[in-house]
């Protein structure tokens, strides 16, 4: 046994050795003495009379230490005498020349063992040159300032020893700091548009009493007036064809860009002068000088700090590395008290297409903005927004891709931020107002409320995921919230569609499944229009109160179910009202859990809502694709799980035909505490804690983009370890 | 026997260790819960194509299949919209064609164009249907890289940092003055 183990272990050694490499080596040779590294200098200048050094100091040898050093002077005239030439750093004075002469010196380094370096330098000796004297260009200063006479980037060839500025001629002032590089006076008052000239001196010395002189001249003019330069902003807004939903261009109307940043700068538009933000009539102010000329450039950016309400939106470029856009004026020259400059962002249409600079539609999204941001800060004032970036470019199309491309797929919030179509061969959407306040409703949810939404394309008679179509429909009713205008318009090159959001579907696909019945509900709530079952008129702060508030926190996930269902907290004296309306659109829920819920959508696999489970137990669901994949009404079921004690669990999914892949995601409050989600059946161990939980179960069959549905049911098992 | 199966276990486990090569083991696919980004309304179409013409070059006649479905029980109208700098080799009117198909996946004649030089083109399609009594649109594009190049982008404009650190792009306005 013991040799057997022997063996063995020595085996394994030898295995891992040859993994890993190594093993003996033979006996070392005698090192060989590496010869010393002599540093010298870099070659210079040195001036007639001047100290020069020699610095060898920096020498070394690798193997051991330096013994002596020895610098010696190899050619060049005249020979000069070397002090401390012994040793690493030796000294010499430059010799009178009467022309530039170049002198080579050699250092010679020797190490312990005998071993020698060497290395050369060449040192030019030259006669001193005098100071060369720089001053500022002949300039204006304004009367009653400090004006500084700056000679700091005068040079010389060895040092400055002193400088001495006078004055010359004109009206004498006091001048401070005169033997300094830099001095200054203050400007003498001068009459109305009159000037005074006067001119001044600096004398600068070197170490070798060379002098050189200048001059620079000063004019002092009269404070110029101040004027005021102010305007309107204002893009090409156009408009839609109501009958045909086709943008007008011909027709376009010159709007307002209301909130924006406008920036004031000077002529050459390198230097910020001043900022402000257009008004709610787009009009902005500066106070100038006469006599100047100035730009002015307006951001496509919406932003307030400070006190709240606050907010920070901006409208990039995703195919510029997310660049801003903004848009200026041309030159504007001030002669008067008052100045007008009125600046409009063109739509780029040239009558015949758009083959012009599309400057207007970054501001027609900003527009569209402003107008949500609004309809908030007017519910809550104390609001800080989070910051959002719509990315526009006239690069982006209808397929999906990289980003930076432009391939953009569709006009969409991502999570983070909007992105908007504006390839003018694909589909543009920059004036489609209801398109921009859809996707910044998603902004709104997700970032300042809750949205549980999977996502995925949508159409006003799919039967959607409960979350979906809270999240869709409640983006569109935004958009008629916000506009004040309940027709949806998306508009393509040559076609455009509408949604009547005000419309409440008939038939048989109304429900809570149904984002056309999830708007039309949202904007009766909203609505003065009082209309069939609608005798609501609540308008936007009870829905944003929802939204900030229980909506948030709902055990369930986010769907018409909890969003009416908080309405009711938050609003309990149009409960019945609010009842009569759901009931309307069949939808019989009375709780965040749809409770009750008796519309099965023509199909009895979709009730209840929320199956039920709690620390023991089983349950089949089907999923299935009849509407559909991915994001469809059957493709996901839901349980509302109870544990009632935190520990140790067991969940199990199986499919009951072959080539099912059951997938399960469980969520608490909108937060996925884990999921399982491998290929085939499931089977997951998991510490839950005591609490509400929703868990989505589906077939990947049925998920897929790419697969095929299938209508199949998925055995469920929750069981305490 | 048994410490010796277990031994010798260990050592082929570590010699093992030593030498597989992990980039030969395949990685499970990802799955993908959400459905896809939160968009706007649009008709419910789906299109799927696929390039037929491999690595196709400049001058190539390129063929690409394009394959429309839809759950509504209409038929789906598609359309040629625009395609840049390409030429299309397809009669426009004869591709214009409305499926009379529904709820399936329907086949329609191949598109055929072609480019005079190597780049990234976009091919833009409009599909619609008719939904009780509305007509929606949904507009679909094809990219079709040519030559295997990166793409050239439109600049909107002269692209600057602001003194503030901001880059931003720079478009000239219509001013009064």
């Amino acid at each position: 046994m013991k040799r057997l183990l022997s063996n063995l272990f020595g085996a394994s050694l030898i295995a891992l050795m040859a993994c890993g490499g190594g093993g003996g080596s033979p006996d070392p040779e005698p090192l060989v003495n590496q010869a010393p590294i002599a540093a010298v200098p870099t070659n210079f200048l040195a001036v007639v009379g001047e100290v020069a050094t020699l610095d060898g100091s920096q020498s070394a040898d690798s193997d051991g230490s330096i013994s002596t050093y020895e610098w010696t002077q190899i050619s060049g005239s005249p020979t000069v005498t070397l002090n401390n030439a012994d040793t690493s750093t030796a000294t010499f004075v430059a010799p009178d020349v009467s022309s530039s002469t170049s002198l080579t010196f050699r250092l010679t380094v020797t190490d312990n063992e005998g071993a020698t370096g060497t290395d050369t330098v060449i040192v030019a000796v030259d006669v001193d040159q005098p100071p060369v004297v720089v001053v500022p260009e002949d300039f204006e200063a304004v009367e009653l300032t400090s004006v500084l006479l700056d000679g700091s980037s005068t040079t010389d060839d060895v040092s400055i020893s002193s400088y001495a500025w006078v004055q010359l001629s004109g009206e004498s002032v006091a001048l401070e700091n005169a033997n300094s590089a830099v001095a200054s006076f203050t400007a003498p008052e001068v009459a109305v548009n009159e000037t005074l000239s006067m001119s001044f001196e600096l004398t600068v010395t070197d170490s070798n009493a060379q002098e050189s002189v200048d001059t620079v001249n000063v004019t002092i003019i009269d404070t110029p007036d101040e004027s005021t330069l102010s305007g309107k902003i204002t893009y090409d807004h156009v408009q839609h064809n109501s009958s045909t939903n086709t943008l007008n261009y011909a027709g376009a109307l010159q709007d307002e860009v209301r909130g924006a940043t406008v920036e004031l700068l000077n002529a050459a538009g390198t230097t910020i002068l001043d900022t402000t933000t257009s008004d709610e009539n787009g009009d902005y102010s500066f106070v100038v000088e006469q006599a100047n000329s100035y730009i002015v450039r307006v951001k496509a950016e919406l932003k307030k700090t400070g006190n709240t309400p606050t907010w920070d939106f901006t409208v990039v470029d995703n195919t510029s590395g997310e660049a801003l856009y903004s848009m200026q004026s041309s030159v504007a020259a001030i002669s008067s008290v008052s100045t007008t400059l009125n600046i409009n962002a063109p739509s780029g249409w040239d009558g015949s297409g758009l083959n012009e600079a599309r400057v207007a539609a970054p501001f027609a999204i900003l527009d569209s903005v402003y107008e949500a941001k609004e309809k908030v800060v007017t519910a809550d004032s104390s609001i800080n927004m989070v910051a959002l970036k719509l990315n526009w470019s006239v690069n982006n199309v209808a397929v999906s891709g990289d980003k930076a491309q432009g391939q953009i797929g569709t006009s969409h919030f991502d999570g983070s931020e909007v992105f908007i179509l504006g390839d003018a061969g694909s589909d543009t959407d920059e004036y489609d107002g209801h398109v921009i306040v859809h996707e910044w409703g998603h902004y709104f949810e997700g970032r300042h409320s809750r949205s549980d939404s999977i996502g995925g394309s949508h159409s006003g008679n799919d039967k959607l995921d409960i979350r979906v179509a809270l999240g869709e429909g409640f983006g569109n009713a935004l958009s008629g919230i916000v506009t004040d205008d309940p027709f949806y318009r998306d508009s393509f090159s040559g076609s455009g569609f509408s949604i009547n959001i005000e419309s409440n579907p008939s038939g048989t696909n109304k429900g809570w499944f149904s984002e056309s019945t999830v708007q039309s509900l949202i904007y009766d709530f909203y609505d003065d229009n009082n209309d069939g079952a609608d005798s609501l008129s609540l308008g936007f702060t009870p829905i944003y109160e929802v939204l900030v508030g229980g909506e948030k926190n709902t055990p369930a996930l986010t769907s018409i179910f909890s969003f009416s269902t908080q309405l009711k907290l938050v609003t309990p004296s149009n409960a019945a009202a609010i009842n009569t309306l759901l009931a309307s659109q069949d939808i019989s829920g009375t709780d965040d859990f749809g409770t009750g819920e008796t519309n099965n959508g023509g199909d009895s696999r979709n009730l209840p809502v929320y199956s039920g489970l709690t620390d023991n137990g089983s349950i089949q669901l089907c999923s299935y694709g009849t509407n559909g994949s991915s994001n469809k009404l059957g493709n996901r079921k839901f349980i509302k799980i109870e544990i009632s004690t935190t520990g140790s669990y067991t969940i199990t999914a199986n499919g009951t035909t072959t080539g099912d892949d059951p997938d399960l995601y469980v969520y608490q409050n909108g937060t996925l505490a884990f999921k399982s989600d491998v290929v085939g059946n499931e089977s997951t161990t998991q510490q839950i804690a005591a609490g509400t939980y929703v868990m989505d179960v589906s077939d990947y069959n049925n998920i897929d983009r790419d697969g095929t549905v299938r209508d199949t049911c998925i055995d469920i098992t929750l069981s305490a370890n | 026997m048994k410490f010796k199966t277990i031994l010798t276990s260990t050592i082929i486990f570590t010699l093992a260790g030593c030498t597989i090569d992990s980039s030969t083991v395949s990685p499970l696919p990802e799955k993908d819960s959400q459905s896809g980004p939160i968009g706007k309304p649009s008709a419910p179409i789906s299109m799927s194509y696929k390039i037929l013409t491999e690595n196709p070059k400049a001058g190539d006649e390129i063929e690409i299949q394009v394959t429309f479905s839809s759950t509504v029980s209409s038929a789906i109208s598609t359309s040629m919209k625009s395609a840049k700098k390409l030429t299309w080799l397809n009669s426009k009117t004869n591709w214009e064609s409305t499926l009379s198909k529904s709820g399936e996946r329907s086949r329609i004649p191949s598109l055929k164009v072609s480019a005079e030089e190597d780049g990234i083109y976009y091919v833009h399609l409009m599909a619609s249907v008719v939904e009780q009594g509305n007509t929606l649109f949904k507009p679909f594009t094809i990219l079709v890289n040519v030559g295997s190049v990166e793409p050239i982008l439109e600049s909107a404009g002269e692209i600057v940092v602001d003194e503030k650190g901001q880059k931003i792009i720079i478009q000239d306005g219509d001013s009064n003055n």
